[in-house]
């Protein structure tokens, strides 16, 4: 009745978000092929999984051209989906951060998502759904664990999902965004404080629990799918009720 | 166990599609809508692989959303699903020209509608214990004004954060609540939208809907199996982290 994509490329797939999609998309029959700068983390995904696998750092825009390109021959075909979720987190006090360190920082996140956006979108043929993720910091600022750089780099990935979404339309290319709440990976700051979390959880999150990974994959796969055929331009927030608390 | 889910405004359009979805998807559907029609619709889909039953119900109407939603779980079990699709589009008159009980009725029955559900539902849920998820539709227009939808853009805005509130409310009891927010979708509503476009702008009712159809990036309107599988996807485990959300199927005529 629905049916996912062929050929998946995912970036952070070494661990979190990313390792979890190529679980759920291995799965679901679809052909993956993952990123990761962390080739220990990428080798535990790709024993999981059977996937493809590219040692990369996303901020290298050669290697990750010569990445794609491996994707492409990994599948004997073009790819028709992405999942970006190579990003990093950093709490930092806004006068301790240096401006390279924000420049670092959007290197990853931001630019990093955008050429592997790029390279999907000119290596496809009959449309790809492409997905994006953002985090429930781009809504609001925050004292606990600030973090100028993070939060300024995922509001800019709300911006490419919309810039991105309309540009590629008329080539039926879908851009979606996935912004997660407070999600249980190695990402997570805040369970290195139990007393902190739980008191979070408990005012911040109204289901009260810290999401998984396989949730926010759960969502990454139902916008990548032909569910969501008519779908794009979409911030979809996996948050368990925290951005509307 | 089978899972039983209402869906309202199910007689015909995107309602129907999602009921039909949801039959498909192993649900135990309750079609509900104000037209004695949802009786032979819910008995076309109903077979040996699918359960499915119609029931007669203006869900302006308190009183009888009580007593339908408890014959529904006297028929079909305990409700884990509700699907709040009914509504009307209203009048196209500018606000200030609008005839009051013509306002008064979108409002009862597009936001009304889904607070009297809830009232019939949530408690059946509550004291079932197995949480819930419940979904309504919602518009563009909820999203975004447009002149000459006053009633429906009001009455959708608020059905968003009815739900946004009603989420917060019930998280505790694992009970979710979400919006989706339909665009351009060629049912009967849009073809009137498209027809009062057409004579304000006095052009053919074709080319207003061209005109409609070049606005969106995706390039074509919108289908009940698009709405459909957005509500499947709300309704399942797969998005048991999402609450209190609105999903734009728009086409990405807005982005949001």
């Amino acid at each position: 009745m629905t049916t996912g994509p062929s050929n998946l490329v995912v970036t952070g797939a070494g661990s979190g978000i990313g390792q979890a999609v190529c679980q759920l998309a291995q799965a679901a029959g679809v052909n993956v092929f993952g990123i990761d700068r962390d080739a220990h983390g990428l080798a535990q995904t790709q024993a999981q999984t059977g996937a493809g696998i590219a040692v990369c750092d996303v901020t290298d825009e050669a290697a990750l051209i010569r990445a794609m390109d491996s994707a492409v021959e990994h599948f004997d075909g073009p790819p028709d989906a992405l999942v970006a979720a190579a990003g990093i987190y950093r709490i930092a006090a806004a006068h301790d951060i240096s401006a390279q360190a924000f420049a670092d920082l959007l290197a990853i996140n931001v630019v990093g998502a955008f050429v592997s956006a790029r390279e999907v979108a000119t290596r496809c043929v009959d449309g790809a759904s492409i997905v994006l993720i953002a985090s429930m910091a781009y809504e609001a600022g925050d004292t606990n664990e600030p973090a100028a750089h993070y939060t300024a780099s995922k509001g800019a990935i709300v911006s490419l999902t919309r810039q991105l979404a309309v540009e590629w339309a008329d080539r039926g290319i879908r851009v979606n965004a996935v912004s997660p709440g407070v999600i249980h990976t190695p990402m997570l700051r805040l369970v290195d404080n139990p007393v902190k979390a739980a008191a979070y959880l408990e005012s911040g999150v109204p289901l009260h629990r810290f999401g998984t990974a396989t949730e926010v994959a759960n969502a990454c796969m139902f916008l990548l799918g032909s569910s969501a055929s008519y779908i794009t331009g979409v911030i979809l927030p996996v948050d368990g009720g925290a951005t509307i608390s | 166990m089978t899972r039983a889910a209402i869906v309202t405004g199910a007689a015909r359009g995107l309602g129907h599609g999602v009921a039909v979805r949801l039959a498909a998807d192993g649900w135990a559907v309750a079609l509900v809508d104000q037209s004695e029609d949802v009786v032979s619709s819910a008995a076309a889909l109903a077979d040996g692989a699918h359960v499915a039953r119609g029931y007669v119900l203006d869900v302006s109407d308190p009183d009888a959303c009580i007593a339908t939603v408890a014959t529904i779980v006297d028929d079909l079990g305990p409700i884990s699903g509700l699907v709040n699709n009914a509504g009307i589009g209203g009048p196209s008159t500018l606000v200030h020209l609008t005839d009051p009980a013509e306002f008064k009725r979108v409002i009862d029955v597009n936001l009304l509608g889904p607070f009297h559900m809830a009232r019939a539902v949530v408690p059946q849920m509550q004291s079932a214990g197995h949480g819930g998820s419940i979904v309504n539709i919602t518009s563009i227009l909820g999203q975004q004004g447009e002149a000459g939808t006053g009633p429906y853009s009001a009455s959708k805005g608020g059905l968003g954060l009815l739900g946004q509130t009603m989420a917060m409310e019930l998280a505790r009891d694992s009970i979710r609540v979400n919006s989706i927010a339909p665009g351009n979708m060629l049912t009967v509503m849009h073809e009137e939208h498209v027809q009062w476009l057409a004579d304000t702008k006095n052009i053919s009712y074709d080319k207003a809907l061209d005109e409609v159809r070049e606005s969106i990036p995706l390039g074509r309107h919108g289908t009940a199996e698009d709405i459909a599988n957005t509500v499947a996807w709300l309704l399942s485990a797969d998005s048991s982290y999402v609450t209190g959300q609105t999903i734009g199927v728009n086409g990405g005529v807005i982005r949001t």
